[in-house]
């Protein structure tokens, strides 16, 4: 019997067949067209700027090859640790369609772990290639950095499977308490020990942790656990094809298959885990799909509930709907600021101090949790992708949707900004002249922000959904777009630094008045945003196909 | 055979433990004499499974679909009976069609034409119907006739009860996770409204899930 049988690997082709059809017809199209020649560009300039210097020997200094053999090693265990944590049932997570047609077709389980595998190694010789952008210029030798690469992912997906495959198996032997505990005490037991073996690197080599890290390494438990990882970290940096890359790319690929052998003969019954897991990720898509912040859980609260905002032309309902949708996201929502918050705060706590509070450096940060959070908080359009049908029969003008759209992200980011004028103020800054208006212009510039995020995004839109690290038209449309949407703040912002600039000078140097037109001018963009976003939902095409 | 139960009964669970996607937690279950869970791949070479929403692979076209069937049931020369399907189910022009392109019920039809190709021993149909045209519904009907008039053993879980009646001469009645009745469409009828001999297949559905039935149903 096949490892994997013949029609699946049929399937394989077919589909990539089908993804070449799509790219090509969707080429056919002038923005499409657009978008994949500028992202053949991109990815032509990344290799360019990659492969030129070192046709030419133009590539600076290279790092010491034996410093980064003693890194690998570390930075692959961290990885390893990461991927066993995320859990094996991921490699093994099928599509729905997978699901309706493989689960129910005659295969073996081993020939569906089989196509399964090589579904994860093809992508990972893709991932693989996205790699060497950023490790080429460390690389001596590209042949190996790439190959040594696959074989560190590989390796690192197989074990993270193995323990998913073998814990089934014990799950299904360890079905006494008594074995249970036991297997427990077992893995307390070498917790312990790691632990303990960190511990007294610690205490021998003080406070350093880049010495602490090489007691460790040189310990008995730090070489036994490295072992295998440091395999992979002379493949990656071998100098040479032979012996060095032979050798050691060699050993990698014997640990590989070696892997592969053991998934296969543990042979778990690993359906029901993944189909499990394939749920999961269908809903964790679709979920997606819907926006907001729910595709960061499986799980919506039902608590909590608004009282119904004032009709406002037909605002107030649609308002509501996206103010009940952040109210029961409120623990996502608490997640997503505190990340935001650590993002700002760390390099205060951790850097120069000083530095970090001048009003340059806040208002830079600022700005670029504003642009993040403003990317990721979809509590409107982008996140209504799902409900357009429901949301053009609704008897509403388009601008008061779109209003209704953008209310509920625009005033949970201003009070956002607002807390965080508040914390500078009582806090490290001391009550500054500047944050008062800063903070009377945080709603008309978020209303702007979010307007021309969504209006791009109701011009072209997208379907959220698992990337391909090949799409090349994506690249490219991410290219356009986020030119495009710098391309208008900037003229908005240069507006407004005229306008301000006019009425300070006109006004013989009032800074009062100059903010103070500067406030009305953005209040109008804010408006004229509105409706601009109306007028692009009016044109919203509901039937047309959308990019997944 | 029709499956009928209420919402949540555990008809799909049912049809989806038959095909082989999720394993039983007891009993057994054969497929033309095979163990599903003993015997996989045997049960399902005699099986077709046609979803409630069928999850067609995008990127593929309708013949691509059945050119990936014919490859995993060892259909030989599939080509011309392949074209047969897709013209009986009016999908010719549709042939070389990407699966996205595809309303909800054409892929519908696809998935059916796809069960058909392997001339299963044994067909399951979720919600067969949802988003077939009238033709299309009448074709299904008549297709399925043919397979049963053929041998094949046919379960239909669906909600339209008129589509179970007029096709099935068996029935499962699930509640709750429980089977309520299983046998001839005349028994259900004795069991359930004993004193009706001519009740209709709603009066015994309302009658065998619920303690009061609407004073509406069978009238």
């Amino acid at each position: 019997m096949f490892l994997i049988d013949p029609a699946l690997t049929k399937l394989l082709s077919l589909r990539f067949r089908g993804r070449v059809r799509r790219l090509l017809r969707t080429a056919k199209s002038v923005r499409g067209g657009l978008f994949l020649v500028l992202g053949g560009i991109m990815v032509l300039t990344w290799l360019g700027g990659m492969i030129v210097p070192m046709v030419m020997g133009l590539h600076g200094p290279r790092p010491d090859p034996e410093h980064l053999r003693s890194i690998a090693p570390g930075v692959l265990l961290v990885l390893c640790l990461f991927t066993i944590m995320r859990g094996g049932e991921q490699a093994i997570a099928f599509s729905a369609a997978e699901v309706d047609w493989l689960f129910a077709g005659p295969f073996t389980r081993r020939q569906l772990l089989g196509y399964k595998l090589l579904v994860q190694i093809l992508g990972t010789a893709a991932t693989a290639a996205f790699f060497l952008i950023w490790m080429a210029p460390l690389a001596t030798l590209l042949v190996a950095v790439y190959l040594g690469t696959v074989l560190a992912l590989v390796f690192l997906q197989m074990v993270s499977l193995a323990i998913m495959q073998f814990s089934q198996t014990v799950e299904a032997a360890a079905y006494t308490r008594g074995r249970k505990v036991l297997l427990w005490a077992i893995l307390i037991a070498l917790a312990l020990g790691i632990g303990q073996a960190a511990l007294a690197a610690q205490v021998a080599a003080g406070e350093d942790w880049l010495a602490v890290w090489r007691q460790f390494q040189h310990s008995t438990l730090g070489t036994v656990l490295l072992a295998p990882f440091d395999v992979f970290g002379q493949a990656m940096t071998a100098e040479r094809l032979w012996p060095d890359f032979f050798i050691w790319g060699g050993l990698a690929l014997i640990m590989d298959c070696a892997l592969i052998a053991l998934v296969f003969w543990l042979d778990a019954n690993f359906l029901e885990v993944a189909l499990v897991a394939s749920q999961r990720r269908s809903d964790l898509v679709q979920r997606a799909r819907r926006g907001g912040l729910s595709g960061w859980s499986s799980t919506v609260r039902v608590k909590g509930r608004l009282r119904p905002f004032p009709w406002m032309g037909g605002a107030g309902p649609i308002a509501w709907r996206q103010a009940t949708s952040a109210l029961r996201q409120s623990r996502q929502l608490l997640f997503l600021i505190i990340v935001m918050g650590f993002a700002i705060s760390g390099p205060m706590l951790l850097g120069n101090r000083q530095r970090f509070l001048q009003p340059a450096a806040i208002g830079g940060a600022a700005a670029w949790i504003t642009i993040m959070m403003t990317m990721m908080l979809r509590l409107d359009f982008r996140g209504d992708l799902e409900n357009f049908d429901w949301l053009k029969t609704l008897p509403l003008r388009s601008r008061a949707v779109a209003l209704g759209e953008l209310f509920t992200p625009v005033v949970l980011m201003s009070l956002l900004h607002w807390l965080a004028i508040f914390l500078l103020a009582v806090g490290p800054l001391g009550l500054q002249a500047w944050l008062l208006p800063l903070a009377l212009l945080a709603p008309p510039a978020n209303a702007l922000l979010f307007g021309v995020e969504n209006f791009f995004f109701l011009l072209f839109p997208i379907r959220t959904g698992p990337g391909n690290p090949f799409d090349l038209q994506t690249m490219g449309r991410t290219i356009v777009l986020t030119g495009a949407k710098l391309g208008i703040l900037g003229v908005c912002a240069g507006l407004l630094a005229a306008i301000g600039g006019g009425v300070y000078f006109v006004t013989g140097g009032s800074v009062t008045a100059g903010l103070f037109a500067v406030c009305v001018a953005l209040v109008g963009l804010a408006v004229g945003a509105v409706v601009a976003v109306g007028w692009a939902y009016e044109r919203f095409d509901v039937s047309a196909d959308l990019p997944a | 055979m029709g499956l009928v139960g209420p919402n949540g009964a555990g008809k799909t669970t049912t049809l989806r433990a038959i095909a082989g996607i999720i394993p039983p937690t007891q009993g057994k279950l054969s497929v033309a004499g095979h163990d599903v869970v003993a015997d996989p791949v045997a049960a399902k070479s005699a099986l077709a499974y046609v979803p409630d929403d069928p999850k067609l692979f995008d990127t593929l076209t309708a013949w691509e679909h059945l050119e990936f069937v014919a490859s995993a049931y060892r259909v030989a020369n599939f080509e011309a009976r392949a074209s047969y399907l897709l013209a009986q189910f009016e999908l010719e022009e549709k042939r070389n069609t990407a699966a996205q392109e595809l309303s909800r019920g054409m892929r519908q039809k696809v998935a059916v034409c796809c069960a058909y190709l392997h001339d299963p021993q044994a067909i399951v149909f979720d919600e067969p119907l949802t988003g077939l045209d009238p033709l299309g519904i009448r074709t299904l009907k008549d297709s399925v006739r043919q397979r049963a008039a053929a041998g094949a053993a046919v379960i239909i879980s669906s909600h339209l009860l008129e589509l179970v009646g007029d096709l099935c001469t068996h029935l499962l009645i699930l509640h709750r996770g429980q089977r309520l009745f299983v046998g001839p469409l005349a028994e259900a009828r004795t069991t359930f409204a004993g004193h009706m001999a001519d009740a209709s297949l709603e009066e015994v559905f309302f009658r065998a899930t619920s303690d009061a039935p609407p004073s509406a149903a069978g009238s």
